[in-house]
């Protein structure tokens, strides 16, 4: 099997165990037996549990891009919304308990940020100055203060979604959102 | 906090800022307060709770401590007091303890003292008056904010754990306070703030 396919199968396979039974339940024996593989084989192409639950996470923000980052009618701030929204769904797309023990392990090894990637924050922070431009986000900072505020905040609440269990996740991106204006100073008419 | 429990807790955290957190063990622990672990086991139940005991006193003293300044009319003091609870004590054992100590929250699932209680009615409250007198600018519902402000200072925990302290955590918090509340005057919070230590 070719190198991708494989690891691909790997992570499948273990996010639905590690769904169905939790991430700690689950040992690397399991994981080989579902997909029919020898240990050794496993770590050719996984170091850790927890680096199946980096692949599951990380995911392409350059190929999502072009989804949320032209405004439609001029308004910026349904793009900001959207850009937001887009990996905080994916965050919360499964159970917390998988959440949470990603956030743990970005904790222990320095590399916890909301979205990291480069080409993510560049187009934020330039939707966040036209926004501003245009008046419909009424927050005086700067663009980059406004950016780190605004994924400080979703850290905090992917935290508080992991420690106090979540409801539907349509009320939990419903809130997600309107607390993202409250950081930013949204002005109503463009919410 | 009982007299061995606080021993406990001071040799605890001696050791574990000499040796670093996983290194230390129940034993060593022991071994340094002179006790045998049974006795240990009586005052606190983990290594892990030697953290978690820190914080719990202080979150057990918040309430009042917040009402205090709100009957004196310092909100802001109040306010700011409420939302920054845990800092005193991140402060004080530092970003690498502290990232073990977030860790342990998400683990457990630990709900936070934040939300659903007392504290949370009162600081509602606060806003809600701060509000009206025309010092919070924000539009925003005083409980949306308190959310708001509360969802901040754990991300702001967070990155300040995970750059391993880089920025003022105080600072910076402040800085997202004054920019959800859109303060009136930031030098009002900032004035009462110097005046609580």
């Amino acid at each position: 099997m070719e190198r991708t396919a494989m690891s691909e199968k790997i992570c499948d396979t273990a996010m639905q165990l590690f769904v169905k039974k939790g991430f700690y339940d689950i040992s690397v024996n399991e994981i080989c037996k579902a997909v029919g593989i020898t240990k050794p084989t496993f770590y050719k192409y996984v170091r850790t549990k927890e680096d199946i639950l980096y692949q599951y996470y990380s995911f392409n923000p350059a190929k999502m891009l072009p989804e949320w980052s032209s405004p439609e009618n001029g308004n910026y701030w349904k793009s900001i919304v959207k850009g937001f929204s887009m990996c905080f769904s994916h965050y919360i797309s499964l159970d917390t308990q998988l959440l949470s023990r990603l956030l743990i392990s970005q904790i222990s090894n320095n590399t916890l940020s909301f979205q990291s990637d480069p080409q993510w924050n560049e187009k934020m922070m330039e939707l966040i100055e036209k926004a501003q431009m245009e008046k419909q986000i009424l927050s005086g900072w700067e663009p980059c203060q406004i950016l780190r505020m605004m994924k400080s905040y979703a850290l905090g609440y992917c935290f508080f979604i992991c420690t106090e269990g979540m409801e539907d996740h349509k009320t939990v991106l419903d809130t997600f959102t309107l607390l993202l204006s409250t950081v930013a100073q949204t002005s109503p008419e463009f919410m | 906090m009982e007299e061995r429990a606080k021993l406990i807790t001071e040799t605890g955290l001696r050791l574990f800022k000499e040796r670093g957190y996983d290194q230390v063990t129940v034993l060593d622990i022991c071994q340094a307060c002179g006790m045998t672990k049974p006795t240990f086991y009586k005052y606190i139940t983990s290594k892990e709770n030697i953290l978690v005991s820190m914080f719990k006193a202080k979150e057990e003293n918040i309430l009042p401590e917040v009402q205090k300044l709100k009957e004196e009319g310092k909100l802001l003091a109040a306010l700011w007091k409420g939302l920054t609870c845990s800092h005193e004590v991140a402060l004080e054992i530092g970003p690498d303890l502290m990232s073990k100590y977030l860790s342990y929250l998400l683990r457990y699932s630990i709900p936070s003292y934040r939300y659903q209680t007392s504290l949370q009615d009162l600081m509602v409250e606060i806003l809600e008056t701060l509000q009206e007198q025309g010092e919070i600018t924000s539009l925003y519902s005083p409980k949306d904010l308190y959310y708001a402000l509360g969802h901040m200072d754990q991300g702001t925990l967070l990155s300040w754990v995970t750059s391993s302290g880089s920025f003022n955590l105080q600072k910076g918090y402040e800085n997202s306070v004054i920019a959800i509340l859109n303060l009136k005057d930031p030098s009002k919070l900032q004035v009462e703030k110097e005046e609580l230590n």
